[in-house]
Order: structure tokens, then C-alpha cells, then sequence
């Protein structure tokens, strides 16, 4: 499958990837000629041709450089290797049309997802129902007995999400997963989105572009909500785990753009539930705490013993209603991939409404007919293990070998409550710049929402790209690359 | 039985401790089957102490010592009220209907799922025989009060009670290869077969009356100093939970005082503590007394 750009003096610009021809294309229509609204982006690489966009390519990396805009990937020996953020400079372009029922459906998920969690932790209807089977939640790892019964503030768990939404074959929408625990990427969506109005200017004029660079700005006013001494008092920290996290960047990042502290957990200290911040001047109490570390090391004296990474008593802090932890603690069971497959049930059951995205089919491990369907076809399944995360424990069925399939196998057969299934969904496709070539690219979308007043949906997110040709894997820990996301105003 | 519960706890570091939490689980559960009437908690430094009930019903005390000390000392104590005379003072369902009485149960409460579905090393899942003893299975056409009660003795049978033995094994597979352990550990394989029966059942900590550790079952004579106790209860059909002792052989009645209750013992660890300095708990004085009041 070749496909020939026009070029503007050097060699001509060329598609050469053989991708699977049942994948949707996002740039191109069936006859190969441009979606319409990628015209104006199509006329302006014509007119930019190769060697243009070569240097702008250069340019971009040299300012995501300058700038450290980095992320950390760890090697198999556990060491982080620090690397600039990989950032394709052709937008991905969704129209308004397109956003609405995205837009919609977060909504309607996120609200939906926290009733669920609001429920599980309080009278648990849902499992008296039979919607979802007790079984199914009581042998997970993530639910948080910790926190039975607990109130949090608005009686908000998932303050931020940022699902992962892929299109299927005919370019339908539909959320692969719903990361309600510490989402990372906002930070690289708006850096993306910085870089593209720097290096292509004249193309970003040329599209009416919604804007995604005020997050920053929401994200504080709705952390500065949840303050119990009120929004005009509010002391809010960025709770990180330190340098050494993929996420730092992002952390930092953060704090930042929002104008608060970026604390590790010795900067805190609790005392008669109340939360404090070390400072020069002595304890300032803190409202809010933005946390971007996993629940088990929030506080050694409810989770893990053994965390330096917390600070001892910010649970209690946090029960007596002193300080609001964002996210809540114990949104990961809703975020469990054995749960995923019941979020339509879950949606219909607190909001009588039909779900607005679709979920990818997928098989429990648990059940005795889905089970013996994947272990005889393993080869067309993508296998997850649950409790993992950014593309680890899975197994991608086309691309395995029969000995990772025995592995799996057998893996599954020993604890069917920690594996699950999917058919493989060919992730939709798009041109992308690689190596002096446009080459098209497997691609997911991370929209983030906001939960505060409101649920809000920034509108672009961060697209993900699988850099290796023919590959589906597009987590930034698997060396995926990325694109700025520009959703079109009506 | 009415019994005054005293608690006191010592600590001595090696080098000043700082931003020290504590949190402990020691209170008294107040509920039908026992009340407290009275309780108290002192802590020297003295600090403001806050207390929670955690996601078991368990109340639980926190505090915590910013500044640096050497020494602490806490004190808990209670007034309790006892009432449940005899175990067996309920009517039996039919063994029949049995097991729809603990499926009517989940349905209602779906956190009882935790107590049957949970496994961790203290209550691991089981092989079909242990030491060439065949773990008992659920017998239709039996009451299960008295499944348990036989399974106290298979319990005991596996691991002989060591009342010095006041630590509990890491995993249940280390009592069961000594063939000896400690309350914790006899209660652990009782509630590691009863889950696998498919009937909840739930870890306990607790006061016992004093005449138990009057009897003198130490080694060298003397009566063993009182100490907090352990034992299961499981969900009875027609009843609801019912304490069973395996270390003593007995079912729990008015002479024993629910402190704390979970999925295995680390759901009822009596004290959690964290502190940011390196001192160290050189030196640790623990003392309980459980004295009866008289009748009530």
C-alpha cells in the first residue's frame, strides 16, 4: 500500500506501512483521498514538503530538549532511562461532531463509575441486585476495606480519569479502559499542544482548534472546591512519590502550572487529623492533596507498613474530613479489567440510561464456556492480567509465540480471576512523520475529565501512537510515541 | 459478667523518636453481646487522641507525638458488660436448610463474601489432607455448630496450643510443619477450612477472664501473665456469629470480651505504629489485667 504526497522539491513524501487493511484510517477515506477535514492539513504539507517538514520535526525535538520535556523508561534491570517526550508534529484532527458523543460518554461513565464506587463502599445495592456478582469484587486485590463507609467530600471519588478510547474497524469509538486510580499524560497533552502552535503555526491558524492548554487552571479550581475551610483558603500540594517516578516530569509540571507546592510525603506531616506542609515559617495546614502516588503507600498505618512515600495518618486526616485526597482512595476497583466488562450493567443500573460509548467484548476468566473459548483461541486474543498496567502481563495473541501462549495458558487455568480476554481490535490508523517517511500508525486517545461542580471533558487528550510499525502496543513505557489532539470547535 | 479491662503499654527508644503515630485497636466492641459502659484512653506525652471505627466495625484510637521523646506510655481502660451466658441458647434451624440460611445471609450482606473468599498465607487455601490428616469437608444431614466444634479438635489434633507462644507463625504452613503454635495460629486453620466450606467466618481478638490464666498452664508453674487472646468466630444458621476457641476447646461465651475482628490477624493488629526518627522500640512493657466486677 503505497500512497504518494506531492512533494515540495526533495523526495517524494510516501505511506509505505502495510498495516492490516480491516484497520480504520483516521486520515484517509476508503478511496485513499483525505477525510475532508484533513484537507487544509493535507494542502499544507504539499505546500511544505519534505524537506519543511523535516525541519520542523527537528525543531520540535530540539525544543521538547531544550524545554526537558521528558518521561522516564524503565529497563529490565528496573533502571529509569530519562528520554524527551516523543511527539509526532501531524495533529491528529477530531471533529465536533465526532467529540460530542466522546464527550457525552466520559460524562456519562465517570458519573456513572462513581456512583458504583459510592455504592461498593456504602449499602453495596448493586451486588444485592446481582448486577455485579460479590464474587467478582471480593476476589480482586483493589477493594479498599479501609475505607468502608467513609464519606469523601461531595461524595466525589474520581475527581480525574483519563480513559483510553480506541476506534474499532468501522471507527466507532469505544473506551479500552477507564483509569480512575493516577492517570498520567495531561502534562504531554498540553506540552504537545505548546510545541504544535510553535511549529506549525499556519496550520493551527487555519483550523478553529478548541483550546486544552487551560486544564491546568480547571484542575485547580476544582481542587480548591473540595477545600473543607473553603476555595478562598485552600492550601493545595501536588503529592508526588519523587524524582525517580516515570511521572515526575509531570508532577512538577503540575504544580507548576497550578501555582502550589510540589511535596514529597516528608514534607507532610498530620497531627489531630489535620494535615500540615513544612515550610520555612512552620506548619501550614493542607486543604487538598492532589496525590499522585498508588493508595498502598498513602499511609503506613493503614496501607503499607513499609512506605516512605506517604505520610502516616493522612487517612485518618482524610476520614475526619480535614483534607480532600484526589483521587479518593480505593477507585481501582471500579478501574478493574474484570469489572470493565460490567460498566454497560453498571451504567444502566444507576442512570437508567444505555451506555453512550461501547466497551471492547470481554471474556471472564472465571466463566467456565468464556475460558475454554480463549484457551482455543489464544492466537486471536489479547490476554490482560488485571492488576497490571501500561502494556504489562499482556499477551498479544497474533504476535505470540505457542510457548507465551502455553505460559499463559497455564497462568490463566491457575487464577481465572486475575486474567481477561478481548478479541484484538484493530486500533484505528494515521499518518505519521517517522524518520523522514509519512507513515501510518496504530493510535488510542486519553481524553481527562475533570469531576468537580461538574464533569468536565477537556477536549483533545492525549494521543498515543504505536511507533513500531504493524504494533498495537502504544503505551509511552513501550516506547510509544504521541500526537497533539486538536478537536474542532462546531 | 461485668469486668474491668486495664491495658497499659511502655515504650523506650534507643534514640529520640519523632513524628511518631500510633494507632491501636484495644477498645471493647460495643454490641448485644457485650457492652461497654466505660473507657478511657491516656497517653503520656499527653496528646489528643481520636478514635474511628475502621471498614471491620473495629474502633481504633489514634494519636500521634511530633517532637522528639524517649518514653511513651498509653493506658486503655474499660468497663464491660458481658451477656452471652451460653452459646448454645438459640434454636436450631434444620441442617437442611442450613446452607440457604448462609446464602440468604450473603445475599444481604454481600461483605460477608470477604469472609469467605479471603486467603492470604495466615488462612491459605488447603490440600485435601494435611500430614495424612484429610481436611474435614462439609457434611450434609449435620448441623454445622457441631461440624465446628468436631473441627476444633482436628484443629487442636494439628497444632498443640503453646500458651508462651504469643506470636503468631508468619504463614499457617510453619505451625503446621512445627505441629505447634500459638491462638492465632489454631484459629487461622479454623477459619482456612470453614471458608473453604463456603461459610463465613472471621478472626477475632479479645480479653479473656482471668480464671483462664489462673489455672497456670506455664511450664515452670507460675500463672502466665494475661495477654490478649485470639479465636474465630463463624456464621451459625440461625444464630449469627458464634465464637470458637480452638486453642482452649471452648466456645466463646460471657468470659470472653470482643476487641477486634477481620479477615485474618492483620486486619486486628492491636497497635500500628510509624515514625520518621531511627529510634527503635528498644525496650517494650506490655500489661493487661482483666479483673471481674462480680455478678450482673
Amino acid at each position: 500500500m503505497f500512497r504518494q504526497f506531492q512533494s515540495n522539491g526533495g523526495a517524494p513524501l510516501l505511506d509505505r506501512s502495510e498495516g492490516p487493511p480491516m484497520a480504520f484510517h483516521e486520515f484517509y477515506r476508503d478511496d485513499f483521498r483525505p477525510r475532508e477535514h484533513y484537507l487544509p492539513m493535507w494542502e499544507h504539507l504539499q505546500r511544505v514538503g519534505q524537506k519543511g517538514l523535516a525541519n520542523k520535526a527537528r525543531d520540535a525535538q530540539l525544543a521538547l530538549h531544550n524545554e526537558g520535556v521528558t518521561f522516564t523508561l524503565y529497563s529490565d534491570e528496573g533502571k529509569g532511562i530519562e528520554r524527551v517526550w516523543p511527539v509526532d508534529i501531524l495533529p491528529r484532527i477530531i471533529t465536533a461532531q465526532e467529540w460530542h458523543p466522546i464527550e457525552a460518554g466520559l460524562k456519562q461513565r465517570v458519573r456513572a463509575l462513581n456512583l458504583f464506587l459510592k455504592d461498593l463502599y456504602h449499602g453495596q445495592h448493586i451486588l444485592k441486585d446481582g448486577v455485579v456478582p460479590p464474587e467478582l469484587i471480593y476476589r480482586g486485590k483493589d477493594l479498599c476495606r479501609e475505607i468502608m463507609d467513609v464519606d469523601p467530600p461531595g461524595d466525589i471519588y474520581i475527581h480525574i480519569s483519563g480513559a483510553d478510547l480506541i476506534r474499532d474497524e468501522e471507527g466507532r469509538y469505544l473506551v479500552l479502559e477507564d483509569n480512575l486510580r493516577t492517570p498520567s499524560g495531561v502534562s504531554y497533552m498540553i506540552e504537545n499542544r505548546v510545541i504544535e502552535r510553535r511549529i506549525l503555526p499556519e496550520l493551527f491558524s487555519s483550523y478553529h482548534v478548541r483550546r486544552v492548554e487551560h486544564y491546568p487552571d480547571l484542575l485547580l479550581q476544582s481542587l480548591r472546591d473540595l477545600s473543607p475551610r473553603g476555595p478562598e483558603e485552600a492550601v493545595v500540594v501536588v503529592l508526588t512519590p519523587g524524582i525517580f517516578n516515570a511521572a515526575h516530569f509531570e508532577h512538577s509540571f503540575l504544580a507548576r502550572e497550578m501555582g502550589v507546592e510540589l511535596a514529597e510525603g516528608r514534607d507532610l506531616v498530620c497531627k489531630n487529623d489535620k494535615v500540615y506542609l513544612k515550610t520555612t515559617l512552620g506548619l501550614r495546614q493542607v486543604d487538598v492533596v492532589y496525590r499522585r502516588i498508588d493508595d498502598e503507600y498513602l499511609d503506613p498505618l493503614v496501607f503499607r507498613s513499609d512506605s516512605v512515600l506517604g505520610a502516616a495518618g493522612l487517612i485518618n486526616a482524610w476520614r475526619a474530613g480535614h483534607v480532600a485526597l484526589v483521587n479518593a482512595p480505593g477507585t481501582g476497583v471500579a478501574d478493574d479489567k474484570a469489572v470493565y466488562a460490567y460498566v454497560p450493567d453498571i451504567i444502566r443500573y444507576y442512570l437508567g440510561e444505555a451506555p453512550i460509548l461501547q466497551s471492547v467484548p470481554t471474556y471472564q476468566m472465571t466463566d467456565h464456556q468464556d475460558r475454554t473459548y480463549v484457551l482455543d483461541n489464544m492466537e486471536k486474543m489479547v490476554v490482560k492480567a488485571v492488576a497490571e498496567s501500561g502494556g504489562k502481563g499482556m499477551l498479544m495473541g497474533p504476535n505470540s509465540t505457542a510457548a507465551q501462549r502455553d505460559k499463559f495458558a497455564k497462568k490463566i487455568v491457575e487464577d481465572p480471576r486475575h486474567y481477561i480476554a478481548q478479541p484484538v481490535v484493530q486500533l484505528s490508523r494515521h499518518i505519521c512523520y517517522l524518520d523522514g517517511e509519512l507513515e501510518s500508525r496504530h493510535l488510542d486517545l486519553r481524553p481527562f475529565c475533570i469531576y468537580g461542580s461538574d464533569i468536565e471533558v477537556v477536549p483533545g487528550g492525549l494521543t498515543r501512537v504505536a511507533v513500531t510499525r504493524g504494533s498495537l502496543v502504544v503505551n509511552s513505557s513501550q516506547g510509544g510515541g504521541s500526537k497533539d489532539t486538536w478537536v474542532l470547535a462546531d | 459478667m461485668r469486668y474491668h479491662i486495664e491495658r497499659a503499654h511502655y515504650m523506650r527508644f534507643s534514640a529520640p523518636a519523632r513524628e511518631h503515630h500510633i494507632q491501636i485497636r484495644l477498645a471493647p466492641w460495643h454490641d448485644q453481646t457485650q457492652s461497654v459502659i466505660r473507657m478511657g484512653l491516656k497517653v503520656d506525652p499527653e496528646v489528643h487522641a481520636a478514635a474511628a471505627y475502621d471498614g471491620f466495625g473495629n474502633l481504633f484510637h489514634h494519636f500521634a507525638i511530633l517532637a522528639a521523646h524517649d518514653e511513651l506510655r498509653f493506658k486503655i481502660e474499660a468497663e464491660v458488660e458481658t451477656r452471652c451466658a451460653n452459646p448454645f441458647d438459640f434454636a436450631l434451624i434444620p441442617s437442611e436448610r442450613e446452607l440457604a440460611w448462609i446464602t440468604e445471609r450473603l445475599h444481604q450482606a454481600p461483605r460477608l463474601w470477604d469472609l469467605i473468599l479471603h486467603r492470604s498465607l495466615m488462612t491459605p487455601a488447603l490440600p485435601g489432607e494435611i500430614d495424612g490428616h484429610p481436611v474435614p469437608r462439609l457434611q450434609e444431614g449435620q448441623q454445622l455448630i457441631d461440624q465446628v466444634q468436631a473441627l476444633m479438635r482436628w484443629t487442636r489434633d494439628l497444632i498443640a496450643y503453646e500458651p508462651a507462644k504469643a506470636e503468631r507463625a508468619a504463614e499457617l504452613a510453619s505451625a503446621l510443619d512445627a505441629g505447634a503454635g500459638s491462638a492465632e495460629d489454631l484459629a487461622h486453620l479454623l477459619i482456612a477450612v470453614t471458608r473453604q466450606w463456603q461459610i463465613p467466618a472471621r478472626f477475632v481478638s479479645g480479653y479473656l477472664d482471668a480464671a483462664y490464666f489462673e489455672s497456670g498452664t506455664c511450664e515452670d508453674g507460675d500463672p502466665p501473665p494475661q495477654q490478649l487472646h485470639h479465636w474465630a468466630e463463624v456464621l451459625i444458621p440461625g444464630t449469627g456469629w458464634i465464637g470458637f476457641d480452638p486453642a482452649l476447646g471452648l466456645l466463646a461465651d460471657a468470659t470472653y470480651v470482643r476487641v477486634a475482628v477481620g479477615r485474618d490477624a492483620q486486619d486486628t493488629q492491636p497497635i500500628k505504629q510509624s515514625c520518621r526518627s531511627e529510634g527503635m522500640a528498644a525496650e517494650v512493657d506490655e500489661r493487661l489485667s482483666v479483673s471481674r466486677l462480680g455478678a450482673s
